[in-house]
């Protein structure tokens, strides 16, 4: 089932005063996609996910499931989370503590009087391998296990939408890695439409089909994790997509003669020829230029347009090392799997121009 | 080390003081029930006991005590359930829904409750005689409830805040109504409370004393408490014995209630529903 939100608002109304979460998103989810929604918190993607589920109303603009409308306050349609057949998983787990493991898991089908219990639930917990698990209640699960119930809970019912609200943040390190993974092949499996909110990039970047990046309640940036990180648009998008996060620096562009030249402190190259689409409105202005940290080049000689500055800093990430390098535009982020440098050495950074990303400044 | 030792000497000496202060009468009460006599501390009677008393609360017919003990427990429990299921749709709408002045409601419904009863109890004999409920089971019951509604709603408020909103959330997508959610979630988890509500209340209607005087006239819907102040002595004495016999009797199923809803009330029910 494909979900579509058009125009779609929401302004709580708090003490403080008015709070717009979500300021008019559009947006469109292909049937069988794993999308996620990723962003800080606050930015208006656990929101959005609410909204989807039909715990909250939209103040403005309208939801769709396939072709009929779920959510539209113009219309006067609200479904209950009930009449949607969305399935949904807490970061919370939100398991009932007072049933054990079978009934949870049960729970969605006795509600909906369904007269085959026992088989979907095995059948369910079978799937997510806590079958030996049934009688227990939730105090006597780990976390991991709990949210294997939730998930199974979730997925009894054959929902026509899967939402995952931040459903691996309460898991360690190592089980968040195969818990991922896990999704990732459920979710192929079962080919249910899923909706997943994370503020971790890394989860958005490895688990998403495409992934719509939010911040202060706007959608910035929906594309596939390659275009994300490939080419985002903003700013914001740069730095919050890929770690450790891109450098930004501020740069000018121009022109000389044929070709377009790039400068930023005494660093100078020219811009190949197919970044020329970003340049028109730059050309003569202050430009951002950003340059992710595996993309910065650093020598101990010096060469034609680099950049000189200080080593601050090394962290050990074992295959390689990041250095904090000083220079006279700012501290950069480099990844380089040199290994002879010592903090304190003077070194020289080359941009590698295909890599070049500019921004405009405004552009937040 | 010493200091430990002291103070742990001290802090059982204080519960044990404690622990006669409050079982004092009771025990009191009790050897009284078992011997024929009041005064059998007094050295020259001697501490004879006998189930005299017992056997002529229990068997004189005179006395109506066992129908004093069923219109009690009916009252009691007919009123406790009443109130707790009354207060508990209350303290879920209080918690659950957006309600503008949620908290001036609360604190309106508090003050109610400290209106002395006495002040009540002439306009409560008018309404319950308008509608011929004087010596009925509704003419008690309902006064109960509504008496006791305050205190339970504030206890069932608090434990119905500490259910995690996410269950709620949970059950909705997974299809339960708003009842549904509270019989089927909130109710079971917040176990604790709600028994201990229903205990409490069952304890203030079963003692309770004024309203049970004020609104009965006979053994058809009097209530323990007034039953045993009103039992008539032979002779023109203070059946001492036989009071103490019934008030022991009388203490039986409370004690029972107590020690079976002991358990769910101290159990910490919402262990392991949501991640802390």
């Amino acid at each position: 089932m494909n979900v579509t939100f058009r125009n779609l608002e929401k302004i709580f109304y708090t003490l403080r005063g008015k709070v717009e979460a979500l300021k008019g998103i559009d947006l469109e989810i292909g049937q069988g996609e794993f999308f996620i929604l990723l962003g800080p918190s606050g930015c208006g993607k656990s929101t959005t996910l609410n909204l989807t589920a039909g715990l909250e109303h939209p103040t403005a603009g309208e939801i769709r499931f396939a072709d009929k409308i779920v959510s539209s306050p113009d219309k006067k349609i609200f479904l209950s989370p009930k009449e949607r057949n969305v399935a949904m998983v807490f970061q919370s787990y939100a398991l009932y503590p007072h049933l054990s493991v079978f009934e949870n898991i049960a729970f969605p089908l006795r509600i909906a009087k369904q007269k085959e219990i026992g088989e979907p639930v095995e059948r369910t917990a079978k799937m997510l391998s806590i079958e030996d698990l049934l009688d227990r209640k939730p105090a006597e699960l780990s976390g991991g296990q709990r949210q294997r119930v939730a998930i199974a809970r979730a997925l009894v019912r054959n929902p026509d939408l899967f939402l995952l609200d931040e459903p691996l943040s309460n898991l360690d390190a190592q089980l968040r890695t195969s818990m991922r993974a896990e999704l990732k092949r459920l979710q192929r499996d079962t080919g249910i439409t899923t909706i997943y909110v994370t503020h971790d990039q890394t989860e958005a970047m490895t688990l998403g089909d495409r992934i719509g990046l939010f911040r202060d309640g706007d959608l910035i940036q929906v594309g596939t994790p390659e275009e994300l990180y490939n080419r985002p648009r903003t700013p914001f998008a740069a730095t919050f997509v890929g770690s450790p996060p891109m450098n930004l620096i501020a740069a000018e562009i121009n022109r000389e003669g044929d070709t377009t030249m790039i400068t930023c402190g005494e660093g100078r190259s020219e811009l190949p020829k197919d970044k020329a689409w970003m340049l028109e409105r730059l050309v003569g202005r202050e430009a951002l230029l950003g340059i992710r940290p595996e993309h910065i080049t650093m020598t101990t000689t010096t060469g034609a347009g680099t950049l000189k500055g200080k080593i601050e800093n090394i962290e050990p990430l074992g295959r390689e090392l990041l250095y904090h390098v000083h220079t006279g535009v700012g501290t950069l982020i480099v990844l380089s799997s040199e290994e002879e440098l010592q903090v304190e050495d003077t070194v020289h950074l080359f941009f590698n121009p295909t890599h070049i990303h500019l921004f405009q400044p405004e552009d937040d | 080390m010493r200091e430990e030792t002291s103070k742990k000497i001290l802090l059982t000496l204080a519960a044990i003081m404690a622990t006669i202060f409050c079982l004092g009468p009771f025990i009191y009460m009790v050897l009284t029930s078992l011997s024929g006599n009041p005064d059998f501390l007094l050295p020259t009677k001697p501490f004879a006991p006998s189930l005299t008393n017992f056997m002529a609360v229990i068997f004189s017919e005179s006395a109506h005590f066992l129908a004093y003990l069923r219109n009690s427990l009916i009252i009691s429990a007919v009123a406790a359930v009443a109130t707790v299921f009354l207060a508990s749709l209350a303290a879920y709408a209080l918690t659950r829904l957006s309600l503008p002045g949620k908290t001036v409601l609360l604190l309106s419904i508090l003050a109610l409750s400290m209106f002395p009863p006495i002040s009540l109890i002439s306009y409560l004999f008018k309404l319950m005689s308008a509608l011929g409920w004087v010596n009925t089971y509704p003419g008690l019951i309902l006064p109960y409830v509504a008496w006791s509604m305050p205190l339970s709603l504030w206890i069932l408020v608090s434990y119905f805040a500490q259910v995690p909103r996410d269950l709620d959330r949970s059950a909705g997508i997974d299809g339960a109504s708003r009842f549904q959610t509270l019989i089927k979630i909130i109710l079971p988890v917040a176990a604790p409370g709600v028994f201990s509500t229903t205990l409490l209340v069952f304890i203030f209607a079963f003692n309770e004393f004024l309203f049970a005087l004020m609104l009965t006239v006979d053994y058809r819907s009097r209530t323990i408490p007034v039953g045993i102040a009103l039992f008539e002595g032979i002779h023109g004495q203070i059946p001492w014995g036989e009071i103490m016999a019934a008030a022991t009797l009388t203490t039986i199923p409370v004690v029972i209630l107590t020690l079976i809803f002991q358990k769910r009330i101290v159990q910490g029910l919402t262990r392991g529903a949501v991640k802390q």
